[in-house]
């Protein structure tokens, strides 16, 4: 589950947790509330009642009619000392309700419809609230038992109980929505450290995450991954540095190996297994001496080598290096033909494009097979404005679809074996593809049925265009 | 023949490596002394034109350190106009020839003409071996006074072998003062072959008795009278 979905749920479940506790708290305290004011109602009553039945009495006159109206909404019995009946409300005279003497208030429910004893024509059965109260005035002893027809309040409870479940509803759908929305913002720095961590590759090792400066956890997280890529950077340069100063070490005892052997191989009186050997030799120098000129040229190149940029035509430009092969292709029957749109003029660096040119066009040679074919083609490209396709394809071996990703890796052969037989570097098609990063183009390589090899180099038109 | 070119000028030092080769010279350029110094270190070269105002290393600095170590590939030194003391200096330090600045490109291909010339002990600039004539001045070559129509990689090969005469060299070697660094030996040692066989056609040597075949080595431009 995603941390944002993950913080939603728990802030979700607090807020559900909180509001259900406040929700008990509340529909308890509606349940009992009602009945404390009524027990305080019906108690000013009794005294009221009593008092006034007191004051009559001592006077000797009959239940005056005040008292009477005064007491209609009332169901009101009053007894004295003696326990007989002094006084009963209308109401009381209508319905007799139990007497359970005591401080606590009760309940009663009848079967009589509400409206009887109100103008409202409510017909929910009555339930009376009951109070027993024993009430002392100047010295003579009372009991009062004073009731109240209520509404039916377990109806009253349960639509509160609706009342505050819709609000509890509520209450947490807000919590869900906003606790999404506050899970998205404290998230959002991580997630914009994610967005620019994932841009940092090995190629733009020198991107950092900016820093807002708060001292808070994320910053401290940015700062951290900052921390972690500098010591990346440095390690990374000081690889390639490290290949950089081999490569160029590497070179000068090469040389002084190489003139040497090649001034003994002057010597016409060598005893020829003592030539053989030295023929080995050399043409093991020769590889290693390729080897280390590429791996310079490719640290140079992985150090962002800059680019000198001119506009030329890649139309001529390929055709200088075909010149080259010419020969060549001829003597090993090759068909080449080419196919251009124009001359093609591009902005780039062009010592480094006839790098590519030479590269590919020499692939295609040393992989094709005697009589095969090479086509070559430039376009403008399908894939956007000014961009120029460089097409070259060729007969022969092919390569094996699981090959095809890895071909662009450093000593990457297809086929270990004939690796040596084919003769160069392994690492042609590597400064090919980084040349081609370097100038913002691209390159892929697909085989064709059957056993045709196509790279396609897709470069801008910089300038030219 | 291959040719280093230093100069922190880099408009120049293009300018001077694409008029060097039109004429088929395989050419590098340097943009400073250090740089010079690690390419004249590792690969072969035939020619260095020197520029004396250089960063990191100067052209004295460069050209002393290079004829300490017993380097004796010949150097052209430029210089700016009326810089007797450095020129003198720079001689007296082992270059072997200079030109003032601004120079005319004729001057300069033909001073490193006869620089190539020297280096190899040839009087004149006509390479003759046999019935064949090299005229490394105006690029044409003759078989018993016909003109022989070459490819300018036939050419450079032929004069590479012409100025060498009567020394094995290997096809590797071979290719790196023909084409350069940018192209694979492996690749260029089979087209080194091929051009060979071509060469012999057309100087009607097929039996390989001027440019002989050395076994398993290379080739060597024989030249009896020598």
């Amino acid at each position: 589950m995603k941390i944002r979905n993950r913080i939603t749920l728990w802030i979700s479940l607090a807020g559900l947790a909180s509001s259900a506790v406040l929700s008990l708290v509340v529909f308890f305290w509606g349940l009992e509330t009602p009945y404390e004011f009524l027990d305080q109602e019906l108690e000013i009553r009794a005294h009221t009642l009593t008092d006034e039945l007191t004051r009559e009495q001592a006077e000797g006159g009959p239940v005056a009619r005040d008292l009477e109206r005064f007491s209609h909404l009332y169901w009101a019995r009053v007894y004295d000392a003696e326990g007989r009946e002094i006084f009963a409300s209308q109401m009381a005279r209508k319905i007799a309700l139990p007497m359970q003497p005591g401080d606590q208030g009760y309940l009663v429910r009848t079967t009589i419809p509400l409206g009887s004893f109100y103008s409202d024509e409510d017909d929910e059965p009555a339930a009376f609230w009951n109070r027993v109260f024993t009430v002392t005035v100047s010295g003579a002893r009372y009991q009062a038992h004073v009731a109240r027809p209520v509404e039916s309040l377990v109806g009253e409870s349960i639509e509160s109980a609706i009342m505050i479940g819709c609000a509890l509803l509520a209450s947490v759908l807000t919590v869900v929505v906003v606790g999404y929305l506050v899970a998205g913002k404290i998230l959002r720095p991580v997630q914009e450290i994610n967005r620019l961590t994932a841009e940092i590759t090995e190629k733009t090792l020198e991107k950092r995450i900016p820093l807002a400066g708060n001292r808070d956890e994320i910053d401290e997280l940015a700062g951290s991954l900052n921390e972690m890529f500098n010591r990346l950077q440095y390690s990374f340069l000081r690889q390639k540095e490290f290949v950089a100063n081999a490569s160029h070490e590497l070179k000068t005892p090469i040389t002084l190996l190489r003139l040497s052997m090649e001034e003994t191989l002057q010597d016409e009186h060598l005893p020829l297994p003592l030539q053989d050997q030295l023929l080995a030799q050399e043409r093991a120098l020769t590889r290693i001496s390729q080897l280390v000129k590429s791996l310079l040229d490719l640290s140079r190149l992985e150090l962002s080598e800059v680019l000198e940029k001119e506009t030329f035509s890649l139309g001529e430009l390929v055709a200088s290096v075909v010149a080259e092969f010419q020969a060549l292709m001829q003597d090993q029957h090759l068909t080449f033909t080419s196919q251009m749109a124009g001359a093609c003029v591009i902005h780039a660096d062009q010592e480094k494009v006839r790098r590519i040119v030479i590269n590919l066009l020499d692939n295609a040679i040393r992989y094709n097979q005697p009589g095969g074919e090479i086509r070559c083609r430039i376009e403008p490209s399908t894939a956007g404005q000014g961009l120029i396709a460089l097409r070259l394809a060729n007969t022969g071996v092919g390569i094996n679809p699981n090959d095809r990703a890895r071909v662009f890796d450093q000593f990457y052969r297809c086929e270990k074996s004939r690796a040596t037989a084919h003769g160069g570097s392994g690492l042609g098609l590597t400064i090919v593809k980084r040349i081609v990063e370097l100038h913002g183009g691209s390159i892929t390589v697909t085989s064709e049925a059957p056993n045709w090899t196509v790279f396609v180099v897709t470069l801008p038109l910089g300038r030219a265009s | 023949m291959r040719v280093l070119i230093v100069d922190d000028e880099p408009e120049l030092c293009e300018q001077i490596a694409l008029i060097l080769r039109q004429q088929q010279y395989t050419v590098d350029t340097a943009g400073d002394g250090v740089v010079a110094l690690e390419k004249i270190f590792t690969d072969p070269y035939d020619l260095i034109v020197l520029d004396i105002m250089l960063p990191e290393k100067n052209g004295f600095a460069v050209l002393g350190e290079l004829r300490g170590e017993g380097v004796a590939i010949p150097v052209l030194m430029l210089t700016a106009k009326g810089e007797v003391a450095n020129r003198v200096k720079g001689l007296d330090l082992g270059a072997d020839d200079y030109l003032h600045k601004p120079f005319s490109m004729a001057e300069l291909l033909a001073r490193i003409r006869a620089l190539l010339r020297r280096s190899h002990e040839q009087i004149s600039s006509s390479l003759i071996i046999g019935n064949i004539r090299v005229d490394t001045n105006t690029r044409i070559v003759t078989l018993d006074d016909q003109p022989v129509n070459l490819t300018p990689k036939e050419f450079s090969l032929l004069e590479f072998l012409f100025y060498n005469r009567n020394r094995a060299i290997s096809r590797f070697n071979m290719a790196e003062h023909v084409w350069g660094d940018a192209f694979d030996p492996f690749t260029m040692s089979n087209n080194i072959d091929v051009h060979i066989k071509n060469l012999r056609k057309k100087l009607d040597d097929q039996a390989g008795r001027i440019i002989v075949t050395v076994r398993g080595v290379g080739y060597m431009a024989r030249d009896e009278q020598a």
